[in-house]
């Protein structure tokens, strides 16, 4: 009898341990999402990866330390001039090291906006096809693949290789509706939990040379219940708004900041009031991998900001119809 | 392969191993295609890094070695910058690793054996990292104020950038990969103008994806 039993013992652990091991192994598309987003925003890591953007080839560090503070992440440049992103709970600064400056947006807390998981939004399978590919070795760690492709020209999709244990991000792919590569990225070392070197989180000793310039865009009212006054008339097939915040002073004006997503892409829409004598850059711009429109209508500036194709963030921009508030 | 053997091999390529061991590494090299693949690579990092093009090496590969390398080098002769961040990384193994990515992104092919096609062939294979086509057809152009202080103009678009990225970078699951770009790219606004695709120089899912629309 206690032979069978620890027979029986015995079994049940190799079979708990061979589910354990085989971990994400036969997750569903939206499930390894689902684990891509707790393990990037949830775990702690520290690595080094090339990034690739035409002819630019660039390797950095990602130090990402959570702990009962919460979030500190330190995106540090490892050659050249200081680039740098650092991300805690006071906010987001941006080190421009072209202007000798750190660009500061300390009065947003995140939580003003949901966070959308991929599973609640009904629009993200009619955007994009989902599937598991094959499986690599990227930085020593065993990486399974999941494509996420676009089904039109409004938004780009992705090749994703994630750690088949925790689900961690480690090659990444930025593909557009032709199928073509736009940007990569991929781990050459990563380390999780306890390994990572806390040291890192500092800042380059050399922006204490840098000017501090602070974001003047107010923090607003969360409004996502009620009809914001001014909206698109025309969306991008499966984008909704999903956060709306608002900001009115007498002095200061108007300022809107709507969020469209079709569940992994997202837009930015700001419309704001113009001050008096400024003369803003309107049209298409990119930065990196992200495209922006802006362009005046009366006495408001209407600016959209989105990692979407230039398509989608001129088809809102134009859209919007400013009228009397 | 392990660390004493890369380095049993590092040596041997540039001549400085003992007589006993280069006979045994030499043995192996018959019969181990992962340690002959791997001594190809580092022929291959020891000509570009000494600028003498190899025989199975392209321009455009060394080219983007050096280019790598020099970058690298910007960051040796700068002692002002904190050594914290390059702790594990020194020196010349930085230009190596980075010399090593660079190759690895030709990926087998250009080492004389055939790309691996399909699923199977991509069980177990060696990650490649070909370079991906440029977003836009004209390289990311300067603007006006990038050396001289930015105007208001910048700034505005500065602060609806990071406020976007902080209010929708949980979307989509992406992480810190959102930040990404714009620290590579500093500041640096481009007009928007789209890509040419006539310039893809890395179509490896458009052979296995078709369009589903």
């Amino acid at each position: 009898m206690i032979a069978r039993a620890a027979t029986l013992l015995l079994v049940a652990t190799l079979v708990f341990l061979a589910t354990e091991l085989n971990a994400g192994s036969s997750d569903s598309p939206r499930q390894m999402l689902e684990r891509m987003t707790v393990a990037m925003s949830q775990m702690s890591y520290q690595g080094t990866f090339v990034y690739v953007q035409g002819d630019i080839v660039d390797t950095m560090r990602i130090t990402h330390i959570v702990d009962e503070a919460g979030v500190h992440e330190h995106l540090v440049a490892v050659s050249g001039p200081p680039r740098e992103v650092i991300r805690d709970s006071r906010g987001v600064r941006w080190v421009l090291a072209d202007d000798q400056s750190v660009f500061e947006d300390t009065g947003f807390n995140r939580s003003f906006f949901p966070q959308l998981p991929v599973d609640q939004h009904d629009q993200t399978e009619s955007s994009y096809v989902m599937k598991r590919g094959g499986s690599a070795r990227i930085a020593r760690h065993r990486a399974q693949n999941l494509k996420v492709l676009p089904r039109d020209e409004f938004r780009y999709g992705y090749s994703l290789w994630l750690e088949e244990h925790s689900g961690l991000l480690l090659k990444w792919e930025l593909i557009d509706n032709d199928r073509n590569v736009l940007a990569k990225l991929m781990f050459t070392d990563v380390r999780f939990g306890s390994e990572v070197d806390r040291s890192e989180l500092v800042p380059s000793s050399q922006l204490k040379k840098f000017k501090t310039v602070e974001s003047k865009l107010p923090a607003g009212r969360g409004l996502i219940k009620s009809t914001p006054r001014w909206q698109p008339a025309s969306l991008p097939p499966g984008f909704e708004l999903t956060a709306h915040r608002s900001f009115e002073d007498q002095d200061k004006g108007i300022y809107e900041h709507l969020v469209y997503s079709d569940g992994l892409a997202a837009v930015s829409l700001y419309i704001e009031s113009r001050k008096a004598g400024s003369t803003p850059q309107t049209g298409v711009k990119r930065l990196g991998t992200t495209h922006a429109f802006s362009r005046s209508a009366d006495d408001m500036l209407v600016t959209v900001v989105g990692d979407v194709p230039a398509i989608t963030v001129k088809m809102i921009g134009d859209s919007v119809e400013i009228g009397p508030p | 392969m392990s660390k004493e053997t890369r380095e049993h091999l590092s040596a041997l390529v540039d001549g400085e191993i003992s007589p006993d061991t280069s006979r045994f590494l030499v043995r192996r090299l018959g019969s181990d295609d992962e340690l002959r693949e791997t001594w190809t690579r580092y022929h291959l990092v020891r000509d570009c890094l000494r600028h003498q093009d190899g025989a199975i090496a392209g321009d455009d590969l060394c080219a983007r070695i050096s280019k790598a390398i020099e970058n690298e080098k910007i960051e040796i002769q700068a002692p002002s910058i904190s050594k914290r961040w390059l702790k594990p990384l020194t020196g010349m193994a930085i230009a190596a690793s980075v010399a090593l990515m660079a190759i690895s992104t030709v990926g087998p092919g250009i080492l004389g054996t055939p790309l691996p096609t399909g699923e199977v062939a991509e069980e177990n294979a060696v990650e490649q990292f070909t370079s991906p086509q440029s977003l836009i057809r004209a390289p990311v152009s300067s603007q006006a104020s990038l050396t001289g202080g930015r105007n208001s103009s910048d700034r505005k678009m500065d602060a609806y950038l990071l406020r976007h990225y902080q209010a929708t970078g949980a979307t989509g699951g992406k992480g810190f990969v959102t930040y990404v770009p714009i620290v590579i790219t500093g500041s640096k606004y481009s007009d928007g103008t789209e890509r040419d695709s006539s310039n893809a120089n890395s179509e490896s899912d458009k052979e296995e994806e078709s369009n589903p629309r």
